[in-house]
């Protein structure tokens, strides 16, 4: 954990510089890091870069991490009770289903 | 990390934070979020702010136009839906096909049980899982039995394959 949040100030601190390749590699380590404390970082090369390639993979690295912290949120979640409804009634007619064939045999 | 603080971010007292949360919204098409960016365009109290949530407003204005939705795009990634060819020809194989040897058979059965669980897992998942049919509302999926089950799941949409089925 500790690791992580050092690669991720480390990477944070390159997305300032002025080399644009190195600002490309570090879009690329935090979109691998997938932390969403780089988001914001992320946001401001989106919306103040002066090349326009770079803005656009920041953009896409940031969907990427927020998607992925989204997904996850989700899973922690659950499955929703209309989704946990619908799939308990499915069962239900699939298992009548099936002792109705059990009987007629 | 979870995303709570772009709320908050949003809400809060500091511009320098709206302006943050504005980008971060902006940049990842944040649709849901466009009637509280348009009111922020409106109503902030710092320029600075309104002019970010202006600039903000017209991305998620385009993305909206676009058909992009954020359900959509996780969705997409997480649960894509398969090939209508694809899943006929995994649902043929659930069949008994002759020539299938019953460890096949067998193998699959475990994959798609697995696959399953995981699909349907909740975080009621420690609980007793609930035999009968649910009256209301379920806290834990019943038990799924069979390949039965599993077609029944499938044919709603509430099972995404992600199976790789062998030949032969």
């Amino acid at each position: 954990m500790a690791e992580q949040a050092g690669a991720l100030a480390v990477w944070l601190e390159r997305l300032r510089s002025n080399d644009p390749a190195e600002r490309e590699a570090s879009i690329r380590a935090l979109e691998l890091l997938g932390e969403a404390g780089a988001l914001p970082a992320l946001a401001a090369v989106f919306a103040t870069d002066p090349d326009p390639a770079l803005r656009l993979k920041a953009q896409t690295a940031g969907k990427a991490i927020y998607y992925a912290a989204l997904h996850r949120s989700r899973e922690i979640g659950g499955a929703s009770e209309t989704e946990q409804q619908q799939a308990a009634e499915i069962l239900a007619k699939a298992r009548a289903r099936r002792a109705d064939r059990h009987l007629r045999e | 990390m979870t995303l709570h603080w772009l709320a908050d971010w949003l809400r809060g007292a500091d511009p320098r934070a709206r302006v943050d949360a504005l980008r971060v919204l902006a940049m990842v098409e944040e649709t849901r979020a466009l009637d509280a960016v348009t009111w922020i365009a409106t109503h902030d109290p710092e320029p600075g702010v309104r002019s970010v949530a202006e600039w903000a407003a017209a991305i998620l204005r385009d993305a909206q136009v676009r058909g992009h939705s954020t359900a959509k795009a996780l969705e997409a990634l997480y649960h894509p839906k398969p090939a209508p060819d694809r899943e006929a020809h995994f649902l043929l194989g659930l069949e008994a096909v002759p020539g299938r040897s019953r460890a096949q058979q067998i193998a699959l059965e475990h994959i798609y049980e697995r696959h399953l669980e995981e699909a349907l897992s909740t975080r009621q998942a420690d609980a007793a899982p609930v035999q009968p049919v649910p009256t209301s509302t379920p806290r834990a999926l019943p038990r799924v039995e069979s390949l039965d089950d599993f077609a029944a799941l499938l044919e709603a949409g509430l099972v995404h394959l992600r199976v790789e089925q062998s030949d032969g």
